[in-house]
């Protein structure tokens, strides 16, 4: 009985090694020899027979992976099978113990051989990662990070971040529509702020026909400039209010006519072209943020990666990962259109794994060998992986300070829709519309629309099957966007989504008192502490509130998502470095 | 001049090299698993990997596919020749198929360089002793 046992946990012993794909059969046999008083000649019988059914197993499903390369089986196998069986026939007239000296040799050779070959892989990769780290800004070498990617492989501290959260994706709702084209509606609104900066001068009057991408208000200083999304009348120009403020709005009523304008099609850009068009063209940062690209462009520093961002980690949101799917092709011309302007050396396309039919599109277009530079690096799913610097530490590993900008490090990150975007501006199309998804339990047709901006909320919900029972319209994702009090408001350049909740997902609680829990600190991807933040700002004591890093905030919303006091942190940290800024103006 | 030479005709005959080292390699292989009763895989995992550039996890299936019919080969042989018992057969299989889940569901936890290491030292160690004799 206790042979069993001693069998079963040798086997044990010899499958874990096997499961490790380190040719387990090597240390059964040894095993067996060693504790039981098994012979040597039976003790290889049974590795070679207890091999068959694993890797019959095994075998099968490395066959449906697609894993099994059958080039190299006719001229290996055959004179292997010759020999083995000549081996075999000859082994029963070895002795068992000079077999045992043999087989003694041929571990230790295996053995030698093996740590030739991790040696060989050390300096390899030492090498690589001293190389892929000569623009880090940090002081000399970093042995420490060497250290661990080489001792504790290639997946530590990679493809994430530190501190973050869990939302539900909810992605589920809109992530199999197809990108439609939203019919032009009756009259647009088109805002003459898109972007973070100035806003634009209006250039047409009341009354003038215009076509759709013509020019309707200019740029002024480090701003972008507006088109038409709809060809017809201009009707007015007038205040209205936005999803975060006021601001003028130039009215258009369509005509019908269709008509159309581009630019000329560039063939083949140089560096000073793409930035020219890119800033003509008015393409803004597509994430949301809406800082102009073409100004982002124009940095004196050396680019190294070019960061493409897709990783769409807000709940809900699918138009990027739409434009993933449909586009690939498009996506990774633009990004190199982006690179190529900056001179990066390298493009890498970062998605968050939640996405893999989308990572999948993309490298079918790059498996094709004709984009070399381009690499699509699937980021482990955990919000807020789409803010640049938290994306920049999952990909590269640099940790940039919150009054550094990261073009001082070498990277640049831009959107995947501003990369396609950047395609068609190229194409020669202006920026005036954008895919948006339209989604939320409360809408009865949840879409991804190509949408002209300018488009009032009230004709998207409309045209996908209407409201049902919203409580809460909100203008972009349930975690950063802005939440909307009337559907009579028009979409920009930076609208991604538009999100309709019923009560059940809405958040109207009100907010308990602070239990001094930590969790928001322990959320906080920042690494702020939201509590203190909070707990000075509402004293009123707005020194303390800085001093706790209150402008620092990305205003993220994780702070609020964890908090089981339900209090509303991100609101006042954004109300706090509202009065930061206007007292530092102040001063 | 006569070394450059000697270069470029070893690139040219490549193709004819690599099916060279496929056969040698065969050869070895046949030999450690028909012999020794295992350690074919040690072998050409490498081989494919660093010699023909098969990517990691296809080096590892394709070597499986051209193990499978050596061990099937070796294993018939072996029996026929009256090394097998049932029960202790039977102990063992049992083990080393719950062993390999373990060490597959393992291998994704562990850093690989770590376990490469100790592995290597281990089979050094193992090897000494069996032929230094109890």
């Amino acid at each position: 009985m206790s042979a069993i046992i001693i069998y079963i946990i040798i086997g044990i012993a010899g499958g874990i090694i096997g499961g490790m794909g380190m040719g387990g059969g090597t240390l059964l046999i040894p095993l067996l020899t060693l504790f039981t008083s098994a012979e040597q000649h039976l003790a290889q019988s049974v590795n070679l027979i207890a091999f068959i059914p694993m890797s019959v197993v095994a075998l099968g499903i490395h066959i449906k992976n697609k894993l099994v390369d059958f080039k190299y089986f006719w001229w290996i196998s055959v004179p292997a099978v010759i020999t083995s069986a000549i081996g075999a026939f000859f082994v029963k007239d070895v002795q068992s113990k000079v077999l045992k000296i043999c087989f003694g040799a041929f571990l230790i050779a295996l053995g030698v051989l093996q740590l030739i070959f991790i040696v060989v892989d050390i300096v390899k990769k030492y090498k690589k990662i001293k190389k892929n780290n000569q623009n880090d800004f940090s002081k000399g070498t970093n042995y420490v990070k060497i250290y661990k990617t080489i001792f504790l492989g290639e997946k530590y501290m990679q493809n994430t971040f530190k501190h973050g959260i869990h939302p539900d994706g909810k992605k589920y709702l809109s992530e199999n529509a197809e990108i439609e084209s939203f019919p032009d509606p009756q009259f647009v609104y088109i805002p003459v702020q898109q972007h973070s900066g100035p806003p634009s001068e209006p250039v047409v009057t009341i009354g003038e026909k215009v076509k759709a991408g013509q020019l309707i208000a200019k740029a002024q200083g480090r701003g972008c400039n507006v088109f038409a999304s709809i060809a017809g009348v201009v009707k007015g120009i007038e205040k209205r209010p936005t999803a975060t403020g006021k601001c003028d709005h130039i009215i258009i009523e369509n005509d019908f006519s269709g008509d159309r304008q581009f630019f000329t099609k560039l063939v083949d850009p140089s560096r000073e072209e793409i930035i020219e068009r890119v800033t003509e063209a008015g393409i803004v940062g597509m994430g949301g943020a809406g800082f102009p690209v073409g100004a982002k462009l124009k940095t004196d520093n050396k680019i190294k990666t070019f960061i493409i961002n897709g990783a769409e980690c807000e709940p809900y949101i699918t138009c990027d990962y739409r434009l993933m799917v449909e586009h690939p092709e498009e996506i990774i011309k633009g990004s190199l259109y982006l690179a190529k302007a900056v001179n990066a050396e390298n493009v890498v396309i970062a998605v968050e794994d939640n996405k893999p039919k989308g990572i999948d599109s993309l490298n079918g277009v790059l498996s094709s060998g004709k984009y070399p530079n381009v690499e699509v690096r699937a980021l482990k799913t955990k919000y807020p992986q789409g803010d640049a610097k938290k994306l920049i530490y999952s990909v590269t590993g640099y940790k940039i300070s919150a009054t550094r900008r990261s073009n001082e490090f070498g990277v640049l990150v831009n959107n995947i829709h501003t990369a396609f975007s950047v395609y068609t501006a190229i194409e020669g199309l202006p920026s005036y519309s954008r895919v948006m998804t339209v989604t939320g339990e409360a809408i009865n047709n949840p879409k991804n629309l190509i949408v002209p901006n300018g488009t009032l909320f009230s004709d998207l919900i409309d045209f996908c099957g209407g409201n049902n029972g919203a409580v809460e319209i909100i203008s972009g994702g349930p975690m950063t966007g802005f939440g909307v009090l009337s559907d009579k408001i028009a979409t920009t350049k930076t609208t991604g989504c538009l999100l309709l909740l019923p009560r059940k997902e809405a958040w109207l609680d009100k907010p308990g008192p602070c239990i001094n829990c930590g969790r928001c600190a322990r959320a906080c991807p920042s690494l702020l502490m939201p509590m203190y933040i909070d707990l000075y700002y509402k004293n009123g004591n707005l020194d303390l509130a800085e001093k706790y890093g209150a402008l620092h905030c990305i205003e993220c919303g994780s702070c609020a998502f964890v908090c089981p006091a339900k209090r509303p942190l991100v609101a006042s940290i954004k109300q706090a470095k509202a009065k930061l800024k206007e007292r530092s103006k102040k001063k | 001049m006569y070394f450059v030479i000697f270069w470029q005709k070893l690139f040219a005959m490549r193709k004819f090299i690599h099916k060279l080292l496929m056969i040698v390699g065969g050869i070895l292989i046949g030999v450690a698993n028909g012999f020794l009763g295992g350690g074919g895989g040690m072998l050409l995992v490498p081989l494919l990997e660093r010699i023909f550039k098969v990517p990691t996890k296809k080096a590892h299936a394709t070597a499986l596919l051209i193990i499978l019919p050596v061990t099937i080969a070796s294993a018939v042989i072996y029996i026929i020749n009256g090394y097998f018992k049932w029960d202790f057969f039977l102990c063992v299989s049992v083990g080393v198929i719950a062993g390999g889940i373990v060490g597959a569901l393992l291998l994704k936890k562990l850093g690989s360089f770590v376990i490469g290491t100790v592995f290597a030292l281990l089979m050094v160690g193992v090897g000494i002793r069996m032929i230094m004799g109890k």
